[in-house]
């Protein structure tokens, strides 16, 4: 399993995986090597009575476990090379999958959450292969080649060592406790964090309602239930827990019984035997690499199934996208259009046509789907049935470059790159002049920002002393749309997050963006639509109705319905007498 | 030792107390083990004496031996778990309430999901190293001390042979932590960069995409990460190879022995048994040090994380006394306030918001407006000048007794994982459910609420996820409804809704204002113009004070707020 995933992510490092294996054997070798020489040793000193003979083995023995040291060193070496390469190559892999992923992926999964599943799990797949391999080797290498070495000393000696063996694995496996523990243990420590997120996040108004931690019910309930379930957890192992060390600890001692049934000089049996005493407990290493490596496997395993699942999720809802570069006109056309995000349907068998080369404001209560309408138009999501067709053809024919030059898109929280001012805008055409972007920050309102600064154009944003509002890093990428010159616009309550002193440039920058192209606009402030070509009213999804302003205010419409409600809330004032009718209408 | 254990380990007293008879435990259980051994050197002894013993003997000595060892390992496995789970949600409770009770500055210095992610993982840190290596650890130097003075005094040159490899080991392994340090240093800043691209490249990827510059960004991070590689990778054996030298003194410790022992013989100053028994003993030092070895390192590197705890303990907590607050006049004179050190956001703001008055603050974004409900509310504590209620500096009222008197509505809300019941009901912990339902009446909250699956007891999910923006909001001015204290804080609390949502909340909040001590900040010049006093603010000053009328007249930035207003209001696309 992890081998095939090795093989996936990181094939060019694969040799070093067996590198690490034939290192960690070569280790095991000279480990075991060593205490042969204990065991010549100890015959020299208590059978032989040899003390000059002693000497060499007593130097071979601090040799050879220099030796051990420094390759089991290079083994572990080599598998955090594997390791480290396996933990970039996940991450750059991270980094392709993420500007692919599909827009509703986004939707789905908080920022801050992708990327700590991507960092925290790539973290995690490289120590786990950098230990588990040279810990895989030992806990093979080092009983197997133990167990030869106490045959040749002693034929009981070898049974008594793999008797210890295949016991001390039995209750290991039975100290493991219950696997089904251990779901439940995860999930109370996921509850238990994600109540700890909630109470950090709120804690302004913990404060102010003088709530602590135990009148928050939930949270105070999931630290209590996860230490409750640890306590369980651990107590359900104590019996072979126990039983393990204080079995391991004496059954060397079964071997002094073999000396009544000896039939041999008892020094020489002496030697044998306290040789099996200091030997045997190579065996507590080997059990405790067994143990770790049953960690390290469940962590890489689980920790790569994460970072897998993530990409997957990223796959989801992916658009199809064609080899179209160029749209030959801005004509837009809903056929039958249906859509839902999971479960709920936000739009259902919309058809709609929208000319070219004018402006048009979709308005509607939230949740009405005009958001999604205009979504849908950018590309960002795939219909769940009938099409969307630009110039003509469906947007699945369009590639991703077509997109990213025919359509600018300016949302209501403004992005910018922690770059210069000037680079920022000239993402939107790389191959624009200098004059091209300083001509498009002016339309954009932008003089007065640069103005602010000494270094002009050339102030690179985010670092120290640069401060921008909300409004003014919206006139940047306003500026960058500008310079991009698609043939459509969309803005989606691009304004809505203006400072309001700030509002009136935005909307100056707005109208220059808009300038003789096909615009799409939802706008909360419904005073500024008057002129546009055409307003949609959205209502659940479909289209309720449809005209200049003009048109839709004689009668009795939605529209002037909810204009008349926007009059009413702008005129609100904190104790004020009853909002006065919209006369100004 | 209980002093050095607290500030080491970040415990709570219980907590210390624990470890330290888990500690004697395991010095105990290491003992027993060594009493096996011993029986090994008694059956030796009788061999090279050539004095042989019925097996019952070494049968009853092993016996008992075995009697006593399950007992302390038993023991020790009871004591330590118990205990650390105790520990480990007492500490846990601790760092909650512990945070309640600090200064908002605390939290705009920390990211705040990061924060309270590091502490639960703090702590379980703590844990697994309190069930683990702390007793074992304490028990073991003192069992190696104990140990190798034996083994000094029955041969001080054996026993030099025996401790000083060994010791020279444990002086490599604390070394490697500071090869260790410095390098993470080096390493920690590429980590962030790297995070830092990654974050971007999430939160940018609209930007990204529609840029078309992917493979750009991918290039460049791409290369930033083959860098790390190479560098962690000379990191890794660097800092290696002290921790390659404190392995190998560790194991060359039976190879010293060897030789000195062999040497010994030869020149026929020491016992046979005696070399046996420092082989023995030797063994199961070493061993144990082995085992132990990774135990060792995990407390080493818990020192950044003992270090966050108590640094969270020491930062100084809001004090004061608690105060009956009879009048509800907020007099604010001079005040001063920056969020970092050198910079200031509030710079000597005078003016009084009186009780039974709207007072409402308006100024271009950034002027400190928000703040300044912020320094009222003592959510964070204002640097100069001074803030007064019913007379009172508010920096000696406890701000338990304040709290009791501001409600506090922000722009953005914060709803918890409960019932929209108990969601509404932190307005007042006390209140019935009939009182929590009349406060969800009187906020416009009743009639969405009951369309909810289960009514007032539906879980709301995740900061309230299944809940609009509108609802959410509305739900907040229930809670100020339902603790109707006389202190009524409004932050933009009507940004960012929509039309529907926003008439609704208007209505409900000239109910709410009624009778209190009112102070709102608004962008929506029209909304506060019947204010009783209208606070005009610039970079932090006070650039006027007066009612809408007196503003007209006295204050040029006034005028020119309203007329970019006005310009707003009066563009068309």
């Amino acid at each position: 399993m992890i081998y095939r995933k090795l093989k996936e992510y990181a094939p060019e490092r694969l040799a070093f995986a067996a590198i690490g294996i034939v290192l960690a054997f070569l280790a095991a070798l000279l480990s075991i090597a060593s205490y042969y020489m204990l065991y010549r040793f100890l015959v020299k000193i208590i059978a032989d009575g040899d003390i000059r003979g002693a000497v060499p083995a007593a130097f071979r023995i601090a040799a050879l476990l220099v030796a051990n040291t420094a390759v089991y060193f290079l083994s572990l070496w080599a598998t955090h090379a594997l390791g480290f390469r396996l933990e970039t190559n996940l991450k750059k892999l991270g980094i392709r999958r993420l500007m692919q992923a599909s827009f509703s992926f986004y939707d789905r999964n908080d920022s801050g959450r992708i990327r700590k599943i991507i960092d925290d799990n790539t973290v995690l797949t490289h120590m786990s292969v950098a230990h588990l391999i040279p810990d895989l080797s030992t806990a093979v290498f080092v009983p197997v080649l133990g167990a030869a070495l106490a045959f040749a000393v002693d034929v009981k000696l070898g049974v008594l060592f793999l008797v210890t063996l295949l016991l001390g694995l039995y209750f290991i496996q039975r100290m493991m406790g219950d696997r089904q523990f251990m779901k439940r243990y995860m999930e109370a420590q996921e509850t238990m964090n994600a109540g700890a997120v909630e109470y950090v996040r709120g804690i302004h108004v913990l404060k102010i309602f003088r709530m602590n931690a135990e009148s928050l019910r939930e949270f105070h309930r999931a630290v209590l239930a996860y230490s409750d379930l640890a306590l369980r957890y651990s107590m359900s192992c104590r019996r072979w827990y126990v039983v393990f060390q204080v079995f391991f600890n004496a059954v060397y001692l079964t071997a002094m019984f073999f000396y009544s049934v000896r039939n041999g000089e008892p020094r020489e049996f002496l030697a044998k035997f306290m040789f099996y005493v200091m030997f045997h407990g190579i065996l507590f290493i080997s059990f405790m690499k067994v143990m770790y490596v049953g960690m390290y496997l469940f962590q890489a395993n689980s920790a790569i199934g994460k970072i897998e699942t993530l990409f997957r999720e990223m796959e989801e809802k992916k658009l199809p996208r064609g080899t179209a570069e160029k749209m030959d006109s801005f004509d837009i056309e809903f056929r039958d259009v249906t859509f839902s995000y999971g479960e709920e349907r936000v739009i259902e068998n919309l058809s709609l046509t929208l000319p070219a080369g004018r402006s048009y404001a979709l308005v509607g209560s939230s949740g009405s789907g005009k958001t999604t309408l205009a979504k849908l138009i950018s590309g960002f999501y795939q219909t769940d049935g009938g099409e969307i067709r630009i110039g003509g053809r469906a947007l699945s024919e369009y590639s991703d470059g077509a997109f990213a030059r025919n359509i600018a898109n300016v949302f209501q929280d403004a992005r910018l790159f922690q770059d210069t001012i000037y680079e920022n805008v000239r993402a939107g055409r790389r191959s624009a002049s200098r004059e091209e972007v300083m001509e498009a920050l002016h339309l954009a309102q932008c003089d007065e920002i640069l103005g602010k600064f000494a270094g002009r154009e050339e102030t690179v944003i985010g670092s120290e002393g640069v401060h921008l509002s909300g409004g003014e890093m919206q006139r940047i990428t306003i500026a960058r749309a500008i310079l991009k010159n698609a043939g459509i616009v969309i803005l989606d309550e691009a304004s809505a997050a203006a400072d309001p002193e700030n509002e009136y440039e935005l909307q100056r920058a707005l109208a220059n963006l808009m300038k003789g192209r096909t615009v799409i606009m939802i706008a909360h402030r419904l005073s500024s639509i008057r002129n546009v070509d055409e307003i949609l009213v959205i209502e659940n999804g479909r289209v309720a109705e449809r005209g200049s302003h003009g048109e839709l205010m004689r009668g009795d419409t939605r529209y002037r319905r909810l204009q008349e409600e926007f009059m009413r809330a702008n005129e609100w004032r904190v104790r004020g007498e009853a909002a006065p009718a919209a006369q100004a209408l | 030792m209980r002093r050095f254990l607290k500030e080491k380990f970040g415990l709570t007293d219980r907590g210390v107390r624990a470890v330290e008879l888990a500690s004697v435990i395991s010095f105990l259980v290491n003992f027993g083990y060594m009493l096996f051994m011993m029986i090994a050197m008694y059956f030796g002894d009788n061999v090279l004496r050539g004095e042989e013993k019925p097996a019952w003997v070494y049968l009853l000595l092993l016996a008992v031996t075995l009697l006593f060892v399950y007992c302390v390992v038993d023991l020790e496995y009871v004591r330590t778990y118990n205990a650390t789970y105790r520990e480990a949600s007492d500490l846990r409770l601790e760092i909650a309430d512990r945070l309640r009770e600090l200064p908002l500055s605390y939290f705009s210095r920390h990211d705040l999901s990061d924060l309270a992610q590091t502490i639960m993982q703090d702590v379980s840190d703590i844990e697994h190293a309190m069930s683990h290596a702390m007793p074992r650890c304490i028990g073991y130097v003192f069992f190696l001390a104990a140990v190798g003075l034996l083994l000094l005094v029955s041969n001080p040159l054996l026993g030099l042979a025996t401790v000083l490899p060994l010791l020279a080991g444990f002086l490599f392994m604390l070394f490697s932590k500071d090869m260790q340090k410095r390098w993470t240093g080096k390493y920690f800043w590429k980590s962030r960069e790297m995070t830092e691209a990654f974050q971007e490249t999430i939160e940018l990827q609209r930007e990204i995409r529609s840029c078309g510059i992917e493979e750009e960004n991918y290039r460049r991070i791409s290369d930033m990460m083959d860098g790390a590689e190479k560098l962690r990778l000379r990191a890794e054996i660097t800092q290696g190879m002290p921790m390659l030298l404190s392995i190998l003194f560790m194991k060359l410790t039976l190879g010293v022995i060897s030789l000195v022992s062999a040497w010994l013989l030869g020149a026929n100053r020491i016992q046979l048994i005696m070399v046996i028994g420092f082989l023995l003993a030797s063994v199961r030092l070493v061993d144990a040090m082995g085992a132990m070895e990774e135990s060792f390192a995990e407390l080493l590197y818990l020192d950044a994380r003992v270090k966050r705890l108590n640094e969270l303990r020491e930062t100084p907590t809001q004090t004061g006394r608690d105060t009956e607050l009879g009048r509800f006049d907020i007099v604010l004179k001079d005040v001063r306030f920056g969020y970092e050190d050198g910079t200031r956001v509030v710079d000597g703001v005078s003016f009084t918001a009186g009780q039974n008055e709207v007072t409402a603050i308006v100024g271009p974004s950034g002027c400190g407006k928000s703040t300044l409900l912020r320094l009222i509310s003592r959510l964070y504590d204002y640097g100069g000048g001074e803030i007064r209620i019913d007379g009172k500096d508010i920096r000696e009222i406890s701000t338990d007794s304040l709290f009791q008197k501001v409600s506090f509505v922000f722009q953005d809300v914060i709803l918890f994982n409960a019932s929209v019941l108990d969601n509404i009901r932190m307005g007042r912990a006390d209140a019935s459910d009939e009182e929590v339902k009349r406060a969800a009446e009187q906020a416009g909250c009743a009639e969405f609420i009951e369309k909810l699956p289960q009514g007032y007891d539906t879980l709301i999910g995740e900061n309230g996820s299944r809940l609009s923006g509108g609802e959410r909001q509305r739900i907040s001015i229930a809670r100020a409804f339902l603790k109707n204290a006389p202190i009524l804080l409004l932050d933009e609390i009507a940004a960012s809704l929509d039309v529907e949502n926003e008439m609704r909340i208007q209505s409900a909040l000239n109910q709410l204002i009624e009778g209190k001590t009112v102070v709102i900040v608004s962008h929506r010049m029209k909304s506060v113009e019947n204010a009783d006093r209208i606070v005009v603010m610039e970079n932090g000053r006070v650039d006027a004070v007066g009612t809408h009328r007196e503003l007209l007249e006295s204050s040029a930035l006034y005028r020119r707020l309203i007329e970019k207003s006005r310009m707003t209001e009066d563009f068309r696309y």
